[in-house]
This record gives structure tokens, C-alpha cells and sequence, in this order.
């Protein structure tokens, strides 16, 4: 076993080092796990050692960041540097795991790392750029933030820029950030954009300032991984909770993540699903950092099994043990669920997801299956079985309700998303009167 | 060369490699102009100024250090031929780290700013007009590079410009009411020590400014040069008056009063911290005013007035509650600056505590952040701070060096190193000055400094003040069994109820006066005796003067047979309590001379009654630190070792 594994560990070192990857690295990453370059990497790598600008697309999980991290590590080897790179995520999360992978694979040549995200105490991450890191990771606005606000900060020196999930960082959201960044950096630099679907906006690629890209792509299609079993389940919207709930019983033992439209649905259904016995945990925008963090951590150590998630946690995240991912609310952009399912059927490994199609989703699901150009297949259900739990789910709905008005009590009109709010009531209502006629 | 020997000669774990001061370069810059004054003066043979400023705070140190430096206790020895000879008699030195050099010669010598050098020289021509130069080494012609006014200050200032840590406590009380006229040597070479350290750390931020300016690159790390916030020193008193004195002498040495502005704020501060004009302190029980308050002669307490040091120290303006904030500018100075814009901070630990309790400021940032970069702190005085409340000194120190809650505007490249790894402590600097050792100071400098310069101890070899007994009395100290220093107030307590209690009640003497030095035991034997439904006066330091009073004339009258009496409030009031018969020493006094004070209250009126007064003592081997400088060093070291628990003097 030993031998094998030894053997396995020279072969992965020297396949990294026919990409060009020098041996320090090679070893690194060999020691990670990695046994041979993925095809983004086998792409993306020469083209970045040769000093060009990369635009490189590949889907979710297939080692994006060691495509991007590890010339970077190799350029600042032969040209240390304070501020070298900085390198931009949507979100938090992503960053921070951005930045693990940098300081794993930069352990031996001893890099430093700032993560620079919003949520987290502004002086620690200003210590942390007063160590001279080599590698910043962040997301736009909290690396804003530290350029006008903490003096002694400069990005005047920065040799790589790298936009991670970059059609995201392009889209106007974040549109005032990047443009700032962008007029603090030198003209002189090179840049990266990485994500698993990207825009086909010229103007917007232009605002990248790239300088004759290379463009990568290990997949055109927007396509989701061949071991993935998608499935979908087509219901009446009022019953929705119900075949969740029973969707969830069939599949115990799984581990879950369930994406919903918004921060109040899956506050909501969080709360809904504890009520009914499962270990349930939300995580959504409206959560302050250290407990977004706190409950992804949780959900990766295995102690929860149910993550209840808005699109924030579609994107990047690497949680190595999803099992199915299930699409509550049927994502409006159709690329959003290319990344949900993203989630699972990770680096070769099977997984299934559900998506849950009411006579409202109709449209949109046909336009997933034209962009994935898959057909799904039916997941069959046992419509007793499930209208069994109806009882006890609309209890469990009500209680949900209850507690989260409960919560939301002397914080009402601080918060944002009230309509949110009434449309989960106003489907709460429905399943009442359902239930008032029966009986 | 000197850097380099002190470098390599300090004691390091094995695995760390020495660190030999980087900015060598930076060195040699400095002592260059130095170097060229000497050549003037028509001496080659001196040896070099030295550096102390850039080779203590160049000087990196690993986690490991640091850690090192945190927990493991200080291992002191005897430093030889660190005190010059005649210097401070009977007193011994104790180092840890890397020796002591000699004593600068000059205070050019010692690397101080030439610019306060001249400033040295015109306050002292001034104040000593016709006074010769002391010489105190050879021929060389020293008044240009100003001199020490005594052989104590030059070894004081020599330490002190080593930056150990220091524990000094052979700093009398003063005795000198007016508080500007005297001449504190120790205290100038504190102070003088403290401007060298701002101005030192100013000319070299303002040289890399410069640099900076003239386009040199920041890359390196070359350039680190201050901390988070400006204030560098803290200087701990415990009164207005004292404060007066230190701060009247600061600006006195660091800045001439050449212009109108020249000292911000001037008027201000000698109008507070003045005498104040309606002193409502308790601690005057119906004193008139006839005398005036500046001779502090005329303010109450008892006949016969209260010994000189109570009225030097009590004297002038006596409030507790004070901190202010000193900006030094090249051309001026300005007090009552604000605190994180300040270098020098003087202030009473009570005033600093209050502003730590404080709700964050509006800006951002916690409200100790001002604590942050302190790289001298002072804590002069420390035995009147041990009067007040010495859990205060505590609380500054715990939130000293602390990493700030927000930037406050300091440039991350130009922070130090070490302030960025939160490792503060390893390079602040700590002086205690006292006039006694106590376990409370000992505490502070073992648990809260952690200097990695180490750390100077001076110890008294101890006399014993039971010369100055004046009555023919038999002492008796008995020594008490106490396994644990926890079990110390246990162990009095016991004795007391078991013991003496039953003695006393059945005897129904009067005239029984009970010291206790502490509160805390104070309370809980007035508890003990209201069980115990006997009759006493409660004389601590809360008591309101009118109860204390009327307890007093009690006790004197035989009314009253029991007085209980707390060491604070004899230090506060010095009330002379009449009719003790016997005196019971629940525990020492902290303070050796309230020991004969105490003693001679049994002085009767006739000489009949003296054969029959009792002093008894308790104490236990935790008491060693009060204990030597009553009985003296010898013999306590016999008491607390014999086989016999009891002794006796006559």
C-alpha cells in the first residue's frame, strides 16, 4: 500500500512537471491528493507559463484554482514580491477557499495569504496586508474598502489579476468595485478569468482589460458531469413541501443540500424541516459571516446533513460530500443550475439531484434542459406516501411561520426582502385552506 | 564592537540562532556625529556612544522567543560592579538577560540627543548657577557633553538607558513640601531617559520620512519605524501634586520656554493640577486652615503635626483622578493633547481605568487603543499607588500593548514588526519605583513585563527599624504555620479566633489596639467580633472621619476596650490613636517605618504602665517582604527559618 501510494505520488509529480509545473510545486500538489492534472489544468497552465492572458472556462469542481494558482506560485518563486497577485471571488466563502488552496500548495515555498472579505474585522485583515502577503484573495468590496481606508495598502506593484467566477464579477453587481480596482492597478499586469459559464459580452470582457487572451475551454457546452443522475419531479406548488419532506425520508442518511430562491425561503425551510426531525441548516446573505461560515463548516464535518442555501452557496464551493443536491425553487438563470448541481457529482464521484417543477416552472425548466442539453428524468413518487406527511408538514409550516416572526420581532423594517416574507405567507395561507377542506 | 558582543552574549534556547541587529548601517549613521564631537573634545581614547535605542527595538525576535519570554520565570544574578562603589550602600543588583555595561560617562556618551544635552545643561547652570561640575570620571572635559549631577543618577540613567526592566525600590518618600524647588535626581534621569526615548523614535521617523520622499523604495521591510499609535510612554503617579512635579520637571528638560507657544496649554495644566481650591478629600478630620495649605502643616490630623513625608506627600493638590496627554513637536510642546496623538501619557492608574470602561469611540477602535504602543512605561511612586488601588495598575498593564481595534490611521508599512504579531510586551520597557518591595510589585514585573531585555532588581540588605522604638517594650513576634500563600489569611484568622480572641475577651483589658494591614482581613475580623457581640472601634480607611473620630476618643476614654485599625488609613490620616495598652500586629505594615510609629504610640503618660504593654506580632514565611526591613535582613532570614515560632525583642 505504501509502496503503491509512493508510486502513485512520483507519477502525479511527474505528470505535473510535464505541464511545466516546476518540481517544488509539483511536489505540493502531489501531496495533496492530486494524481494528475485535470484537462483545465493541462490547458490553462502552459499558456499562463508563457506569460499570456487566460480566459479559461470548465466547470465546477474540475480544479480551476490549481489551474490558475499554481504558475502563479511559479512566477513568484523566481520573482518574489510583496502584492503579487490579487485574485477576486463573488463571495466570501469562495475566497477563503481560494486562499486554502494557496497556502497548501504554497506551504513549502513559504507564501503568505490575506483574505480580504467582508464580515470579518477590518484590522486583522490590515495586519495581515502589513505582513506584505504575497497573494491576496477577496471580494471586491472589502478589497475597496481596505484601498481607501487603510493607509499603507497598495496594489501599485501587482503583477497578476485573477477573476474567479469572472461572469459574476463582470455582471453589474459588482460593476462600481471592479471599476475601482481596475484604475488602482498598474496597465502592466496579467489577467486571469476563470469560471465554469461565461458571458459572451464582448464589452464586458473589454472591461477586463485583457491583452490578446487565450481562450480555454475543457467543455463549450454548459454541461453537467456525466455521473450525475438529474431528475425532476413535477408537482402542484402547493404540495411542494410535502414531497420534500417525504423526498428527504426516502433518501435519510444522504447528505443534502436544498437551493431556494431566497434568504426568507430558506430561512423558512430550515426551520420547517427541524420541526419535522431533520438536521437542518440554512445558510443565506442575511447571515452574518462568522455564522455563514460556522454553518458551512458544520455541514462540512459532517454533523448536519441538510444545508438549506440561496445562490450564494451555488457558486465554487467545495464540499466533498454532497450527495444530492434538490432544487426547491427552479433557478431563474439558467446557468445558476449548472452550478447548483455543481455541488455534487464532484471530481468523479456520483451523485443525483431532484428538481422540484411546478405548474409555474414549466418554462423555465424547458430552458435548463435546452441550455444542459439534457432530458432529466422523472423521479417517480408515490403520491399516497407523500400526502401522508401532509398533516404533519403544514404543522410543522405553521410553527416555521411562527418562529420566524417571532425572530424577526424589533427588527422589522431593518430588514430587507419583506416581500419575500408575504409570498411564503401568502403559500402558507393556501396550504391552510387545503387543509381546512379536507377535514 | 559593543552592538555585536551584547548581541551574541544573550541567553537564548538552544534552537534559536542569534540575531545579530539588522539596521547596522543604521548604527554607525548614528553614532557618527557623536563620534566627531569626541575627536573635538581632544579624547580618542573613549570608547563610542552607544546605541541602546536601535539595538533594543531592531532586535526580531521568533514566536518561540517570545512565548519563551511569557512563560518561563526570570533567573536573576548577581550582578557585580553594576552600582558603582558608594553608590546606594547596603544595596545589591540582580539581573536577568544580558549584563549591565557600565555606566555612561556623558550624556552625549549615553546616545542622547545632542539638542537635549544643551537643554541639561542650561536647566542645571541655572538652577545650580555657581555649583562646579562634579567629576565624576577623569580628566576629560565634560560639561559640553553634560554631566550627571550625582553618581546615583549616572548609574540610574545607565540602566535606565539599557532598556531592562527596573525595579528600584530605594526611592524615599519625599519629605520637601515645595514641590519645584527639589532637586529628584532619579527622577530626572527618568524623565531625561523617557524625552531621549520620544525624540529618538521622532528623528528617526522623521530621517525615513525623508528617505521615503526622496523616492526610496518601500519594499523592504527597512522602514518600520513606529507602532499603531503615537504615545510611547506612560508614566503612572498616583497624585495631582506628583504629577505636577513630574510634568513641571519634563517640560523643564525637554523644551526651553524660548517663545510664547512654545509649552500649549501651560496656564491649564499648573491651574489644575495646583492646589485645588475647595479640597473636599475626606482625609482632613476638621483641620483648620490657619497655616495655609501650602505648608500642608496646618491641615488636620494630629497635634504635633503629621511626620514630614505625610505633609510632602498630602500637601499639595491630592486628587487621584487625573491623566493628560503631552504632544512633543520639534519646536513646542502641547498638553492636553489627545491621547492618540500623544507621546507622553502621565496619568493615574484610576483616570486610565475609567477611560478603558469607556464604550468604544464613535471612530472606530477600542477605547485602550492609546495603550498599544507603549514602549516605556513608568510607574513611579508605586507605593502610594499601593495605598490606592493597586488592581488598577494591574488593568493598565493587562491592556497594555494590545493590537488595536482599528488602524487609527497608521501607515502597515511603517507599523514594526512586532506590534503587527501582537508581540508589544517583549520590547516595552517597565520601571517600578518604591520605597519598599512588596509582593504586589513583584507580581506586576513577573506576570504583566516581559521584557526581553530582562530585567534589573535592586535589593536593600535591610537594617530593621527597631532602633527607632522608643519605649521599653516586649515586642513578641510569633511566627504562624501557613503551607500556601492562599492559606496565609486563613491561617491569622484561625490563630486570632482560637488563640488570642478568648484571651482578650477574658481579660477585658483596654486599651487593646489591633493593626491590620489589609482590608480584606480587616472586614472579616470586624465581622467575626459584631458575631462575637463585642464593643470596638472599626478605624478603616472608610470610616467617616466623624466616626473615626468619636471611635478614637472612645478607645482613648477606655469606652471602647478593642480598636481595630487598617494600615491604609493610617497612611492616609496618621491619627494618632491614644490609650493603646497593647498593640497586636495582625499582620506587618507594609510601610517598615508605621512599625516604630505604631510601637511608640504605647508611650504612656506615666512610665508605671509601660512594664505591662504588650506588642505582639504575627506573621508567617509569606511575610518575608515586610518582615526584613523591620527586623532586618539577618534576622528575619533567622525568624523565618528557625525551629522556634516565636522571638522576642525588648
Amino acid at each position: 500500500m505504501a509502496i503503491s501510494s509512493q508510486h502513485d505520488k512520483k507519477d502525479a509529480i511527474r505528470l505535473f512537471e510535464k505541464i511545466g509545473i516546476c518540481r517544488q510545486l509539483a511536489e505540493a500538489a502531489a501531496s495533496l491528493g492530486w494524481k494528475i492534472p485535470t484537462s483545465i489544468q493541462e490547458q490553462a497552465v502552459p499558456h499562463l507559463l508563457a506569460g499570456k492572458d487566460v480566459i479559461g472556462l470548465a466547470q465546477t469542481g474540475s480544479g480551476k484554482t490549481g489551474a490558475f494558482a499554481m504558475p502563479i506560485l511559479q512566477e513568484l518563486l523566481d520573482t518574489p514580491q510583496a502584492n503579487f497577485a490579487l485574485v477576486l471571488s463573488p463571495t466570501r466563502e469562495l475566497a477563503l477557499q481560494i486562499a486554502e488552496q494557496f497556502e497548501a500548495l504554497g506551504a513549502g515555498i513559504g507564501v503568505r495569504c490575506a483574505v480580504l472579505v467582508g464580515g470579518i474585522d477590518m484590522m486583522a485583515q490590515a495586519i495581515a496586508l502589513g505582513k506584505r502577503p504575497h497573494i491576496i484573495v477577496g471580494t471586491p468590496g472589502r478589497v475597496v474598502d481596505h484601498l481607501s481606508n487603510t493607509k499603507g495598502f497598495t496594489l501599485k506593484a501587482l503583477r497578476h489579476l485573477v477573476l474567479d467566477e469572472a461572469d459574476r464579477l463582470l455582471n453589474m453587481d459588482f460593476e462600481q468595485e471592479i471599476d475601482q480596482i481596475l484604475k488602482v492597478i498598474p496597465r502592466e499586469r496579467r489577467t486571469q478569468l476563470f469560471s465554469a459559464t461565461m458571458t459572451t459580452k464582448v464589452a464586458k470582457l473589454q472591461r477586463a482589460c485583457l491583452q490578446n487572451p487565450v481562450k480555454v475551454e475543457v467543455d463549450a457546452k454548459y454541461r453537467t458531469v456525466d455521473t450525475l443522475r438529474q431528475q425532476y419531479l413535477f408537482i402542484p406548488a402547493k404540495h411542494k413541501d410535502c414531497y420534500l419532506a417525504y423526498f428527504l425520508t426516502e433518501l435519510a442518511g444522504a447528505t443534502f443540500m436544498i437551493f431556494t430562491r431566497t434568504c426568507d425561503n430558506t430561512r423558512k425551510l430550515a426551520l420547517m424541516l427541524r420541526n419535522l426531525g431533520f438536521d437542518a441548516l440554512p445558510i443565506h446573505g442575511q447571515m452574518s459571516q462568522p455564522k455563514r461560515l460556522g454553518a458551512l463548516n458544520k455541514f462540512k464535518a459532517g454533523e448536519r446533513s441538510i444545508l438549506a442555501a440561496t445562490d450564494v452557496a451555488s457558486r465554487g464551493l467545495d464540499i466533498p460530500a454532497v450527495d444530492v443536491v434538490v432544487n426547491y425553487d427552479v433557478p431563474i438563470n439558467s446557468k445558476d443550475y449548472v452550478h447548483r448541481v455543481g455541488r455534487t457529482a464532484r471530481a468523479g464521484r456520483s451523485g443525483r439531484s431532484l428538481t422540484l417543477v411546478t405548474q409555474y416552472d414549466v418554462e423555465q425548466f424547458q430552458k435548463i434542459e435546452a441550455l444542459t442539453g439534457q432530458k432529466m428524468e422523472k423521479y417517480d413518487a408515490e403520491e399516497e406516501a407523500a400526502l401522508l406527511l401532509l398533516e404533519r408538514v403544514s404543522e410543522a409550516q405553521k410553527m416555521a411561520t411562527m418562529q420566524m416572526k417571532e425572530a424577526d420581532k424589533g427588527k422589522n423594517g431593518k430588514r430587507k426582502g419583506r416581500g419575500d416574507a408575504d409570498d411564503g405567507d401568502s403559500t402558507h395561507e393556501i396550504g391552510r385552506k387545503f387543509f381546512k377542506k379536507r377535514y | 564592537m559593543t552592538e555585536k558582543e551584547l548581541g551574541e552574549r544573550i541567553v537564548l534556547p538552544k534552537n534559536c540562532q542569534t540575531i545579530i541587529p539588522r539596521a547596522m548601517g543604521l548604527t554607525a549613521a548614528k553614532t557618527a556625529p557623536v563620534a566627531a564631537g569626541v575627536k573635538k573634545n581632544g579624547n580618542a581614547l573613549r570608547p563610542p556612544s552607544f546605541d541602546y535605542f536601535t539595538q533594543h527595538f531592531d532586535r526580531k525576535l521568533s514566536q518561540e522567543e517570545v512565548a519563551q519570554l511569557r512563560s518561563t520565570a526570570p533567573e536573576f544574578a548577581a550582578a557585580e560592579g553594576v552600582l558603582p562603589v558608594g553608590v546606594w550602600p547596603g544595596a545589591s543588583c540582580q539581573i536577568t538577560g544580558s549584563p549591565v555595561q557600565e555606566a555612561p560617562l556623558t550624556l552625549a556618551h549615553a546616545g542622547v540627543q545632542p539638542r537635549l544635552v544643551t537643554r541639561w545643561r542650561e536647566c542645571h547652570r541655572a538652577k545650580s548657577g555657581a555649583r562646579q561640575a562634579p567629576k565624576i570620571y577623569g580628566p576629560i572635559e565634560a560639561e559640553e557633553e553634560g554631566v550627571f549631577v550625582s553618581p546615583e543618577q549616572r548609574a540610574f540613567f545607565g540602566l535606565c538607558a539599557s532598556y531592562k526592566d527596573i525595579f528600584f525600590p530605594l526611592r524615599p518618600y519625599p519629605t520637601i513640601t515645595s514641590s519645584l524647588e527639589d532637586n529628584d535626581a532619579i527622577m530626572d534621569a527618568y524623565l531625561l531617559h523617557c524625552i531621549n526615548h520620544v525624540s529618538t523614535a521622532a528623528t528617526l521617523i522623521k530621517k525615513n520620512n525623508e528617505k521615503l520622499k526622496a523616492g526610496a523604495s518601500n519594499e523592504e521591510d527597512a522602514f518600520r519605524d513606529q507602532g499603531f499609535t503615537r504615545a510611547k510612554v506612560l508614566i503612572l503617579l498616583p497624585l495631582r501634586s506628583v504629577a505636577l512635579r513630574v510634568v513641571s520637571r519634563l517640560l523643564e528638560l525637554a523644551q526651553k520656554e524660548n517663545r510664547a507657544d512654545s509649552i500649549q496649554n501651560k496656564q491649564r495644566f499648573l491651574e489644575d493640577f495646583g492646589i485645588a481650591e475647595t479640597d473636599d478629600e475626606d482625609d482632613q478630620d476638621g483641620g483648620t486652615d490657619n497655616g495655609g495649605a501650602k505648608t500642608g502643616g496646618g491641615r488636620g490630623g494630629p497635634a504635633g503635626g503629621t511626620p514630614a513625608e505625610h505633609a510632602a506627600l498630602f500637601g499639595g493638590n491630592s486628587d487621584d483622578h487625573f491623566r493628560l496627554g503631552i504632544k512633543v513637536t520639534r519646536g513646542a510642546i502641547k498638553l492636553y493633547s489627545d491621547f492618540l496623538q500623544s507621546d507622553i501619557i502621565v496619568a493615574s492608574p484610576l483616570a486610565l481605568t475609567t477611560v478603558l470602561a469607556e464604550p468604544p469611540p464613535e471612530g472606530g477602535g477600542a477605547p485602550g487603543d492609546f495603550l498599544s504602543a507603549i514602549e516605556i512605561a513608568v510607574v513611579d511612586r508605586a507605593d502610594v499607588l499601593l495605598m490606592q488601588n493597586w488592581a488598577h495598575v494591574v488593568t493598565v498593564f493587562e491592556e497594555m500593548n494590545k493590537t488595536p481595534k482599528s488602524l487609527h490611521d497608521s501607515d502597515i508599512t511603517r507599523v514594526r514588526k512586532h506590534f503587527m504579531n501582537g508581540d508589544g510586551p517583549a520590547y516595552r520597557q517597565t520601571m517600578v519605583l518604591s520605597s519598599l518591595t512588596s509582593a504586589e510589585m513583584n507580581a506586576l514585573l513577573n506576570r504583566a513585563c516581559s521584557n526581553w531585555a530582562g530585567r534589573v532588581r535592586l535589593r536593600v540588605d535591610h537594617q530593621g527599624v527597631l532602633g527607632q522604638v522608643i519605649p521599653q517594650v516586649r515586642q513578641m513576634f510569633e511566627r504562624l504555620p501557613a503551607p500556601t500563600a492562599a492559606a496565609d489569611a486563613d491561617a491569622r484568622f484561625e490563630h486570632f479566633r482560637a488563640n488570642l480572641w478568648p484571651r482578650m475577651k477574658e481579660t477585658g483589658a483596654k486599651g487593646q489596639l489591633v493593626f491590620v494591614s489589609s482590608y480584606f482581613d480587616y472586614v472579616r475580623l470586624r465581622n467575626f467580633l459584631k458575631e462575637e457581640d463585642a464593643a470596638f472601634a472599626g478605624l478603616s480607611e472608610y470610616a467617616a472621619p466623624k466616626h473615626a473620630a468619636r471611635g478614637r476618643s472612645l478607645f482613648a476614654d477606655g469606652r471602647l476596650p478593642l480598636a481595630l485599625l487598617t494600615e491604609r488609613s493610617h497612611f492616609y490620616n496618621r491619627a494618632r490613636v491614644r490609650g493603646v495598652k497593647d498593640l497586636l500586629f495582625y499582620q506587618l505594615p507594609i510601610h517598615s517605618h508605621f512599625y516604630p510609629e505604631m510601637v511608640n504610640l504605647l508611650r504612656a503618660r506615666d512610665e508605671s504602665a509601660m512594664t505591662h504593654a504588650t506588642v505582639s506580632v504575627l506573621f508567617t514565611r509569606f511575610d518575608a517582604l515586610r518582615l526584613e526591613p523591620i527586623v532586618g535582613g539577618s534576622r528575619a532570614r533567622k525568624m523565618l527559618k528557625s525551629s522556634t515560632g516565636t522571638f522576642l525583642f525588648c
